[in-house]
């Protein structure tokens, strides 16, 4: 009995665990590190322009192009004033003429000003003599200056401070032309032979101000001994500790490097357990390449000073995180030019060294700068092979696939050697590369293997494969999860991100400053933060007042959009009208319904779905807006299929707040290959299906019915809304359209398109734009302009005519009837849906949180403002001009639902399209009527 | 007021004076008791006479909810259906998998046991693990098993688990049942090792030859208690099933599949903004599982 339990125990413990582990773990011997590795030549890549110029000599001379010396071409609308150049929209080409005497490598610095005043980077593309050397020049960026906007920084009634906000200041910044991406660390070299050239500056983002080009040598940095000797033999009158506090950053490269609260350790300065007070800078936000923060100090007493920074970095373990330290705007010597940050849970102070011997700078009395520059340093080379090497291997999968399918079969020969020859020698290739960028990691990091590691067992794998070609089909599917594995590991190793408390200069016989509490000061703080947790609201954002006197809003919305709403609100909308607002934030809607009924809902309401408003106003919960006095000026701010969602029985309910709608993505290098055209009617969709299909790749669509309904001419409901009318004969169209995508084409009902998107399986597929493309931007970097965006394949009516319309989906603002500030509500809501307004609410949002946080909003005019690309923007605007609004009436659950059941039946069950939906139609009609008796409104068809 | 009800008051505070500190231990527990269980179902069986859509004030409608409920929702029918069906099914067997394991475990010893108890134990304990079924059961073709099935060449396409309304409910009473070891579980690790010994050595002297036997005529009727507390728990909870076929399944699921009784109280009561009708079905449930309770009770009080 004992032996029969305790073996069923340890059986089913096993089973459980057994399907999760992944075949294939196999042990790894540990290989050699190595200490130098070069890029991979990439054809059109700047690695290739550097290998074919190796030999050129670099020619000690300058030759300045000014300002005044620039043509523009038509589209550039340019202006010159007093030396300088303002370029002030974003298109056409400036360039310069001028002579080489001596052949070689020259490098070009620019001498530049922003000239508007939004946070994106400045892009140009950079052309030589027509064009563009290497595809790095492509859109090469032009940092602006960002500063806090007030000087001191504002606290909030309950004693926390307030965020800054961030603007961009124009000054005038000289730049060397370079690779924002931080692969290769040194300034771009350009080669010119001696005779006539000509500089080209194309428009590709953001106007901005020139006064000159100068194509130079790049200054050498020294080394710390010949420093040291430069310095040497001056007078030590070295005393105090400078202390300069990070959060306390002058100027930025970028607005989100805000001042942050750390609260996880007592020694953070300022520290408080209570309050928001800001004590350090960085952390995740200081991830990319490029970004700095500036710093300005006063030293009392010249002297040599050593360096010590408060920093901690708990985000990449075994890559160095670096950053370069300019002071005065220049590395006084190499270890400054890469300084490492190393990987610890706790706070650390890290100091310069040389070797084994401590750095001393030597600071003049007066007033300092010091920069501190995002920087990917060695990795930069594993990076950029990786990042190749990932290319390369989609490429051969999807070159597999096309032969085998995503879900080969294990007992059939698919003769791959045959068929696609060069296949081990592309994959042996690769493997080599991977092994080199192994063990290359291996010595970065010092002996921590942990991200070497990932790297090993994918080019393992792929040497079983290369071992037994035969084999391919069965590993298929490993050897899609690790090319993911490389993209995520690229997107791991280059962010940078380090959190800095403050930089300390120290005379040389001055101990480094404590870093990290005792045992007993941590215990004390650490109780101390427990017992304030007990009365602090974290529910409350930013100012709080009396609820006599503000208004109170409740946001559906993550605290960081909600705390950079407050503030906007707090900055801009109280002082202009004298009105206080309260804000909270809610998890979900159910919590209105409960606040209504306890009698006690807030004024207003904030980022609600789209049903409902209207469900809510028959029931007399919320206002009808549309007798407010500035209503028809709020509506002409937005689609008219933004607002006919709340609009019932004459009354409107509720203001848009964003608004979204499907649209295409696709892979164009995918497409190309196989000779599609993006389709721009359903017929040209299946046809591009068909093709898809006969090479295994399929497409993705969800939640299409809506727009199929809109694009067949047919309407939900009959004028009076009393019923549905989709089983008429154009809806019935777009049913059977709807249900041939799984029935006849076996598209798939459920998938995750991001990842399908990237191996290329899945080279086509329709969403929601702004989850979309926020998600692509973000977790699909190995694919960056391999994509695009395009307006949903419309119907084709009889008479020619192509119906692109596609259904909506909005969230809603409304004020409720139990509001006493019915006034101020209203002013509110109009305030915060005008342009400029949103506008300043995407911007910040997205300097914030980073491109995946792009804001939707419903706001026609706001969105042209958002940083779009060009491109972008044009299809959105197109596909806008089409969106139709879901009318919202009592009872419209219930059409959704059955729609759903419809389609079930004819999916699961083969039923007949028209059968099924005939017999819904019935339903549907049914709770309809059920609903207008129930708000006694008349039930006339 | 007659003499003999006299007398019962009297006996009643009578009591309360004689047992003041039982009444005082219990006060706590009874406070809440009325205040959280009492009156929200009494106020629920006023409500359920109303037409009440929680934004606005409640109007009374007399029996109109109840004659709706049985003579015109055809959906309550099939939440009905599905209901029974998972409490016939997950009821009776979660009930004997409880106790064949708390069986079954009773013979090993004490650390193994405590161990094994947590693993059974634990997946009722957090309501939230239920997500890993969804990955599990997930229809996309990368999902679990439909991943395990394609790769095997067992299927072509993917099998839509959650979303087919034929396999909906058999995936729903399994991950059920998986998460049923819950307090009867531990009630019956309890009563068996508070089986005195001694009635085993007596019982093998006196005849018993097996284990079966042994339970039969021992194990089982020593605890009688147990088991009906257990049989209670088990078959009732499985009318109030809920949340777990709404987080996978959706809710309403496709075709409403897998919509028990409870759902579709939740559906009138906070989608379709029809509260009083909801509390009808509520007290409709409450009856039923009263009914049921009472039915276990004496059918246990028969066994010997």
């Amino acid at each position: 009995m004992k032996k029969l339990a305790l073996v069923a125990a340890v059986s089913m413990v096993l089973c459980c665990i057994g399907p999760f582990v992944p075949a294939g773990a196999a042990e790894s011997k540990s290989p050699a590190s190595q200490n130098t590795l070069d890029y991979l030549i990439r054809e059109g890549s700047y690695s290739e322009y550097r290998a074919q110029h190796e030999n050129a000599a670099y020619p000690d001379r300058e030759i300045l192009l000014k300002a005044e010396d620039a043509l523009s071409s038509e589209e550039a609308e340019t202006s010159l004033t007093e030396g300088t150049l303002l370029w002030s929209n974003e298109r056409g080409t400036v360039s310069w003429s001028f002579s080489v005497e001596e052949s070689g490598i020259y490098y070009l610095k620019l001498r530049y000003r922003s000239a508007n005043d939004t946070f994106s980077d400045i892009l140009r593309t950079v052309q030589i003599d027509g064009k563009v050397p290497f595809e790095e020049l492509e859109q090469s960026a032009f940092s602006k200056m960002v500063k806090n906007r007030d000087e001191e920084i504002q606290t909030d009634n309950q004693g926390n401070q307030l965020r800054p906000t961030q603007v961009v200041s124009p000054q005038w910044q000289e730049a060397w032309v370079r690779d924002d991406e931080g692969i290769f660390a040194d300034p771009f070299g350009l080669y010119f032979e001696a005779g006539e050239h000509t500089v080209e500056l194309v428009g590709v983002s953001q106007p901005m101000e020139i006064e000159w080009l100068k194509l130079c040598q790049y200054p050498k940095t020294p080394t710390y001994e010949s420093y040291a000797q430069s310095v040497a033999g001056k007078e030590d009158r070295a005393e105090r500790e400078i202390r300069v506090q990070a959060e306390e950053a002058l100027w930025k490269s970028s607005p989100s490097l805000y001042p942050l609260y750390a609260r996880d350790n007592c020694y953070n300065e300022p520290f408080s357990v209570q309050n928001t007070i800001f004590n350090a800078i960085g952390g995740y936000n200081w991830r990319s390449n490029g970004d700095w923060a500036e710093w300005e100090f006063d030293v009392e007493t010249s002297g040599y000073y050593k360096m010590g920074i408060r920093f901690k970095q708990d985000f990449l373990m075994g890559i160095p995180i670096v950053r370069r330290i300019q002071i005065d705007g220049e590395y006084l010597f190499e270890e400054l030019e890469s300084f490492a940050l190393d990987y610890d849970t706790a706070w650390q102070m890290a100091t310069l060294q040389s070797g084994q011997e401590e750095c001393y700078i030597w600071l003049e009395e007066g007033h300092h700068t010091l920069r501190l520059t995002a920087a990917l340093d060695e990795i930069s080379v594993a990076v950029y092979n990786i990042r190749q090497i990932t290319v390369d291997l989609l490429d051969i999968y999807s070159r597999i696939i096309m032969i085998t399918g995503v879900t080969p079969d294990t007992y059939r020969d698919y003769q791959l050697a045959k068929r696609l020859p060069t296949l081990t020698e592309e994959l042996q290739s690769n493997v080599d590369a991977l092994r080199d960028m192994a063990a290359y990691i291996r010595y970065l990091s010092g002996g921590e293997a942990s991200e070497a590691h990932s790297i090993e067992r994918v080019y393992e794998q792929i040497e079983t494969m290369i071992a037994d070609p035969d084999d391919i089909p069965a590993k298929l599917s490993y050897f899609k999860d690790n090319i993911t594995t490389l993209s995520s590991w690229i997107l791991t190793a280059s962010e940078t991100c380090a959190t800095i408390d403050y930089i300390t200069f120290l005379p040389k016989n001055m101990d480094y400053p404590q870093v990290n509490p005792g045992f007993f000061e941590q215990l004390w703080s650490t109780l101390e933060s427990f017992w304030v947790s007990f009365f602090k609201d974290y529910s409350k954002v930013g100012n709080s007042y009396d609820a006599t006197e503000a208004i109170s809003v409740w946001t559906l919305l993550g605290r960081e959009q909600a705390d950079t709403f407050k503030t906007i609100v707090d900055d801009s909308f109280t002082p202009k009208y004298d009105l206080n607002v309260n804000m909270n934030i809610i998890a979900n809607e159910g919590v209105l319904l409960f606040s209504v009924a306890a009698g006690n809902p807030p004024d207003v309401a904030l980022g609600l779905s789209q049903q409902l408003p209207v469900d809510y106003g028959l029931r007399e919960a919320v206002l009808d807006l549309s007798t407010m006095d500035t209503f028809s000026e709020v509506v002409g701010r937005f689609s008219e299929s933004a607002v006919s969602p709340f609009a019932y029985e004459g009354a409107t309910y509720a203001i848009p707040h964003t608004q979204s709608f499907p649209i295409m993505f696709c892979r164009t290098d995918v497409l190309d290959n196989l000779g599609i055209a993006i389709p721009k009617t359903w017929d040209d969709f299946f046809e591009a299906v068909q093709t898809l299909q006969e090479r295994n790749l399929t497409t993705g669509v969800t939640g299409l019915l809506d727009t199929l309904i809109f694009q067949n001419g047919c309407s939900y409901y009959n004028d009076a809304m009393t019923a549905c009318v989709i089983n008429s004969p154009e809806g019935l169209k777009a049913f059977q359209t709807y249900t041939s995508f799984y029935t006849d084409y076996s598209l798939p009902l459920e998938y995750d398109a991001v990842n399908r998107f990237r191996t290329g399986e899945m080279p086509i597929f329709i969403a929601d734009y702004s989850s979309g493309y926020n998600t692509m931007t973000i977790s699909a970097p190995e694919i960056k302009g391999l994509w695009t965006m395009a307006p949903v394949p419309g119907t084709v009516w009889e008479d020619g005519t192509i119906d692109g319309s596609v259904a909506g989906v909005t969230t809603s603002i409304v004020i409720f009837s139990t509001t006493k500030n019915q006034e101020a509500s209203w002013r509110f809501i109009d305030w915060w849906t005008s342009d400029s307004v949103q506008v300043r609410y995407g911007n910040e949002v997205e300097a914030i949180m980073g491109a995946g946080a792009r804001y939707n909003s419903a706001n026609l005019e706001a969105m042209k403002d958002l940083p779009w690309k060009l491109e972008d923007l044009e299809v959105l605007s197109e596909q806008w001009e089409t969106v139709k609004g879901v009318p919202m009436i009592p009872g419209s659950y219930y059409t959704t639902r059955h729609l759903d059941n419809a389609f079930r039946e004819v999916y699961t069950y083969g039923e007949l399209p028209r059968n099924s939906l005939t017999k819904y139609v019935l339903e549907i009609n049914k709770e309809i009527t059920k609903k207008r008796q129930e708000f006694n409104l008349s039930t006339e068809q | 007021m007659s003499a003999k009800a006299k007398k019962q008051r009297i006996g009643l505070i009578a009591d309360i004076r004689n047992n003041k500190i039982s009444y005082l231990l219990m006060t706590p527990y009874l406070l809440l008791f009325i205040i959280f269980i009492i009156i929200p179902v009494v106020i629920s069986v006023i409500m359920s006479f109303t037409y009440y859509n929680i934004i606005q004030p409640p109007r009374f409608i007399g029996w109109e909810n109840y004659r709706k409920l049985f003579f015109d929702d055809d959906v309550f029918m099939i939440s009905v259906k599905n209901t029974l069906v998972f409490s016939v099914i997950t009821g009776p067997l979660s009930y004997v998998a409880c106790f064949l394991f708390a069986w079954l475990l009773n013979d090993l010893n004490p650390k193994v046991r405590s161990v094994m108890t947590l693993l059974l134990y634990v997946p009722s304990l957090s309501s939230n693990v239920l997500y890993i079924w969804k990955y599990i059961f997930s229809g996309d073709s990368y999902g679990l098993i439909n991943g395990w099935l394609l790769k095997l060449g067992l299927i072509d396409t993917p099998l839509l688990f959650l979303k087919d309304p034929t396999m909906m409910l058999g995936v729903i009473i399994f991950v059920q049942l998986w998460m049923s070891l819950g307090t009867s579980f531990l009630t019956f690790i309890a009563g068996l090792q508070s089986i005195d010994r001694s009635h085993y050595e007596s019982g093998a002297i006196d005849g018993i030859r097996n284990r079966w036997q042994e339970l039969w005529y021992i194990t089982l009727p020593e605890m009688k208690p147990q088991l009906m507390f257990g049989a209670i728990l088990q078959i009732t909870s499985t009318f109030a099933v809920s949340d777990i076929s709404a987080n996978l399944a959706g809710n309403p699921s496709p075709l409403y599949a897998a919509h028990t009784v409870s759902l579709h109280m939740m559906d009138y009561g906070t989608t379709r903004y029809e509260m009083g009708y909801a509390l009808a079905i509520a007290v409709v449930l409450f009856l039923f599982t009263l009914v049921v309770t009472k039915i276990i009770m004496r059918l246990l009080q028969e066994k010997d």
